[in-house]
């Protein structure tokens, strides 16, 4: 008797449980999309939060690097990235004559040489950069220790980034490089000093590719540049040497 | 009221201009709506003011970018002068017509700013082939705004009780 009653109690029981759970689903569907949406909103967090992060290191890296350098310089953000027509490579800085930058002083990062300031606002500064074609810069090949005179190249048209914002920029080019130095691929590059503009010993880029120039009398050697052109966010103007 | 709504048309018309994405395919041209605008005054205004239009948005262009100032407004005022000119000629309330005039006149402010460059030695370093893409990108932006603009303009002095020239 016992067990008979034991047995229809449980079939009682999970025939109420089943009753609950059918008479709660629409609870359930409730409680689903709200966890649904509180998950989108977390993984959001935590994009933004890794966005954070990066930005963090970015800045304790440049920081870093500000302490290692011997000259003055102030941090600046970028927040424009084209002269407003296309003619030129430009980016646009968050300070300007207020804050000590003024015209033809170096722009740098951690990796190397971002170009120099052509124009400045009481807060704004432009500055041209090294993969523009009318930027020169006298640089040295550092293991080799020869000198030349770098030129930008324009941006990369090939590709899928033709049709980005971001461009890439073309290979550098060093020109009248003598035949006889043996200037290896992978080789850095640094500013020379010359000039009085830029300090010596900047780094600018790594030799991509060497060969001979149309008159087969020189070498001309490509220059990937260090810095990150295309995607900069927060650069040193050297305000003072 | 003309003035007044000039002057929103080129705060918008500048504005749009400067968020507007540039690709490097199309030689890094921006949507030219300030040159549009221009378009727009020297085909449905008065002359005097197509060229008050036209200087306007030269100097509000020139402004946004690193271009001395008065190159665009130069351009603008040439260009909207000739248009003035001849706009009794052109069937200027089709808006086919107006694509073909902003395609045209988005490839000859890029030759003429190239040129006034040239000439004052700021474009040493940019090769022809650069400014070829250049025109053909404004051609192809000017293709499609100044249609849109003129569609904007045309539709909002209608709506404040102005009517362009064509319907004087």
């Amino acid at each position: 008797m016992a067990t008979y009653q034991g047995g229809v109690t449980h079939f009682l029981s999970r025939v109420h449980k089943t009753s609950s759970a059918v008479g709660n689903i629409g609870d359930v569907i409730k409680e689903r999309d709200q966890l649904k949406k509180e998950v989108a909103a977390l993984r959001g967090q935590l994009r933004s939060f890794d966005g954070v992060m990066r930005e963090n290191k970015e800045l304790r890296e440049l920081l870093a690097f500000k302490k290692q350098l011997t000259f003055r310089t102030v941090a600046c953000d970028v927040i424009a990235r084209d002269d407003g027509y296309g003619w030129w490579q430009t980016i646009r800085l968050d300070k300007g004559q207020d804050e000590g930058i003024a015209v033809n002083m170096p722009v740098m990062t951690p990796e190397g040489l971002v170009g120099r300031v052509i124009e400045v606002n009481s807060h704004t500064a432009d500055v041209l950069l090294i993969s523009d074609r009318s930027f020169k810069v006298s640089v040295r090949f550092e293991q080799d220790g020869s000198f030349g005179i770098l030129q930008g190249s324009g941006i990369s048209l090939r590709g899928d980034h033709g049709f980005g914002v971001l461009c890439l920029p073309t290979p550098s080019r060093v020109d009248y490089i003598r035949k006889d130095l043996e200037v290896k691929a992978g080789e850095m590059v640094v500013t020379s000093g010359f000039g009085g503009i830029f300090p010596a010993g900047l780094v600018v880029g790594r030799v991509a590719n060497m060969k001979l120039d149309e008159t087969g009398l020189y070498q001309v050697a490509e220059v990937v540049p260090a810095a990150d052109l295309p995607r900069l966010q927060q650069v040193l103007v050297v305000t003072e040497q | 009221m003309t003035a007044a709504i000039m002057v929103f048309l080129m705060l918008m018309g500048g504005l749009l201009q400067s968020l507007m994405p540039a690709t490097a395919i199309m030689g890094l041209s921006k949507p030219p709506f300030l040159m549009a605008v221009a378009l727009y005054y020297a085909l449905a205004h008065p002359r005097g003011t197509a060229v008050i239009a036209a200087i306007l948005a030269g100097v509000i262009q020139d402004s946004m970018s690193l271009l001395p100032v008065g190159y665009s407004s130069l351009c603008f005022v040439l260009f909207g002068l000739f248009l003035a000119k001849t706009r009794e000629k052109l069937f200027g309330d089709s808006l086919f017509t107006v694509a073909l005039l902003g395609a045209g006149l988005g490839a000859l402010t890029t030759l003429g700013l190239y040129l006034m460059l040239s000439l004052n030695a700021l474009a040493d370093s940019i090769p022809f082939w650069w400014v070829a893409l250049k025109m053909g990108g404004s051609a192809l932006l000017g293709l499609g705004v100044a249609p849109l603009v003129w569609w904007a303009a045309a539709t909002l002095e209608r709506y404040v009780g102005l009517t362009y020239v064509s319907e004087r």
